[in-house]
């Protein structure tokens, strides 16, 4: 693939030097990392959604970041992807600090980044052909039977045939516009790819489909991959690494560790049977007595 | 309580020059990036098409209607001084200098121009911009550049098409049906109008007209807020602002140009 913007992209090795970071306790970043956010603060419309967030992704690892609705997870993302700006703090993606660079400076480093929104961000106007098409048209110099090929061979990747590329984004369902634009996000075989919710909407096969070709580029290609994922039985297959937001406080570390976590909350986020929910459940349901979502808060705060 | 009125006007007015100097920039950046390669013909033909062609019929009907009205009050007020041979430069000078030009600006604010930001907006909010942003593909080249340059183009040519529809209207009210002399009609109207003044006047009305439509349309598309309640604000925004623009602008153009 030749990018056009590769000559400057030389300009930002992907090793760490522009950070001094030390190796903080375990909600640290470490020199390794593919990003690190130092004391990060994010406001959104005069509210504080993320209060000093200190993290680190690791290189080539699969990562995913669970939290509960409104914890954080999606902003946490368009930071990364530099489409909102930190309060204060030091955001680190690929060796380069992008806390304060404007659209053009960013250009050399969302090369090296592909995105999956919550919703799929297609390009209602054209068919899903021409928008996994798009970066490779915009950004490279292949021939159109190249294109053909590479979109081809990525629609096969994510499950889908020959013939959906000729769907428009509303003939699709949820689960087919997931998969799209999953496609369009590592179609530029990216350094690092970033998933909101890739699995929300999908049947169980799509979703183990889904996280064995994240599992198969992660492995091929050493992508960075950043999940974001509410699925615990998901997680815990796919994570290397994991980061939970919570509203206080944020935790990361290997999965195995924390599902011994002393912290119920974290233990609830990463169980896989929720059997104690539903014998709670059953027995409001017995005694007759209404109860609202908030007998079932527990899981979440 | 005159504290705050002041203090509300002083807010206000830091407001509108804050959004004169964004819309100042938008609209160097569209014209920036309209002048940069590459020019997305198909895109541009798709926004003809959907901005030009379909609002063909009600620029069409329109003039006709504005036309035939037009010729039958200049009619009637015409014969009280016996001077019906004039209805030609009647309908013409109104039409040309003025209705032409402001009305199919209005009607392609409602037509063509509410649709753009509708369309705009909606793609911020489903987040269709921050995809592209992520790509590393500028919104304003792939998505505004071409309904801005369509909804430019297409105003002078619908206003042509709409000044002589109208003119025909009078013609077929004054000639067909109230027996004003064909010769005469045509012929006085000849004389009187002026290329260079009136007809390029017309046109020069017409290009400021959509370079006002297309910025506004596209700006309040782009500045949306990212819900189905801010759609439908910027759609409103975009009608009211582009309406009293293209009124403001008439008078300032035809102040200067000498009409
Ligand atoms: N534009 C905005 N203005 C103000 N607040 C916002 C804005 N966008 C998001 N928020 C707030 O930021 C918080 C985090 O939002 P975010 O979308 O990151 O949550 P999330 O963890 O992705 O949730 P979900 O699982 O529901 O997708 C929410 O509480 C939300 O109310
Ligand atoms: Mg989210």
């Amino acid at each position: 693939m030749r990018w056009r913007f590769r000559a400057s992209s030389d300009m930002f090795p992907n090793t760490m030097t522009g950070v001094e970071a030390t190796k903080n306790e375990r909600t640290g970043a470490s020199d390794e990392d593919h990003i690190a956010f130092h004391n990060v603060n994010v406001e959104l419309g005069e509210r504080m959604v993320i209060r000093n967030l200190t993290c680190g992704f690791p290189k080539g690892r699969i990562t995913v970041i669970l939290g509960g609705s409104g914890s954080g997870k999606s902003t946490t993302l368009r930071l990364i992807g530099g489409l909102i700006a930190p309060l204060s703090g030091k955001l680190v993606v690929a060796g380069t600090n992008i806390s304060k660079l404007s659209p053009r400076k960013l250009v050399p480093v969302r090369a090296k980044l592909g995105m999956m929104f919550q919703g799929g961000a297609l390009l209602d106007s054209t068919n899903v052909f021409d928008n996994i098409a798009l970066p490779l048209r915009e950004h490279t110099r292949m021939k159109e039977d190249e294109i053909r090929s590479e979109v081809n061979q990525c629609l096969t990747r994510v499950g889908l045939k020959q013939s959906d590329g000729l769907l428009l984004p509303r003939e699709l369902s949820g689960g087919m516009v997931k998969r799209v634009a999953l496609a369009r996000a590592i179609i530029t075989k990216p350094e690092i790819v970033l998933c909101d919710e890739p699995f929300s909407g999908l049947d169980p096969i799509t979703t183990k489909r889904i996280e064995l070709l994240f599992k198969q580029i992660n492995k091929e290609l050493g992508m960075t991959m950043l999940i974001v994922s509410h699925d615990a039985a998901a997680t815990l297959r796919l994570a290397d690494h994991l980061l939970i937001l919570m509203p206080d406080r944020s935790v990361q570390g290997p999965p195995d560790e924390l599902v011994n976590s002393s912290d119920p909350r974290i233990k609830n986020l990463l169980s896989t049977d929720v059997d104690e929910d539903f014998v709670k459940l059953d027995k409001i349901l017995d005694t007759n007595a209404g109860f609202g979502p908030g007998d079932l808060e527990s899981t979440w705060s | 309580m005159v504290l705050r009125a002041i203090d509300n006007l002083g807010a206000a007015t830091i407001r509108f020059i804050e959004s004169l100097g964004a819309i100042s920039l938008f609209g160097g950046a569209v014209i920036g990036n309209t002048l940069r390669p590459p020019l997305r013909t198909r895109m541009l033909i798709k926004e003809l098409y959907k901005q030009g062609v379909q609002s063909l019929s009600i620029i069409g009907i329109s003039g006709l209607a504005v036309g035939m009205v037009i010729g039958l009050q200049g009619y009637n007020t015409l014969v009280r001084y016996g001077s019906e041979n004039q209805l030609g430069v009647f309908v013409g000078f109104s039409i040309v200098l003025e209705l032409g030009p402001v009305l199919t600006a209005l009607l392609l604010t409602g037509r063509a121009g509410s649709a753009t930001t509708a369309e705009i907006g909606t793609m911020v909010a489903t987040e269709q911009l921050d995809g592209l942003r992520m790509m590393s593909i500028n919104p304003v080249n792939l998505v505004v550049v071409p309904r801005a340059l369509g909804l430019f183009l297409v105003t002078p040519l619908l206003t042509a098409l709409f000044v002589v529809l109208a003119l025909f209207g009078g013609y077929l009210i004054g000639v067909g049906m109230m027996g004003v002399d064909p010769g005469a009609y045509m012929g006085n109207l000849q004389e009187a109008m002026d290329f260079p003044t009136d007809v390029v006047g017309c046109f020069v009305k017409a290009f400021i007209f959509g370079c006002l439509i297309s910025l506004i349309s596209t700006f309040r598309g782009v500045t949306c807020a990212p819900n189905s309640a801010g759609v439908s604000a910027a759609t409103t925004a975009t009608v009211v602002q582009a309406s009293l623009c293209i009124l403001i602008a008439d008078y300032i153009i035809t102040a200067l140009w000498g009409f």
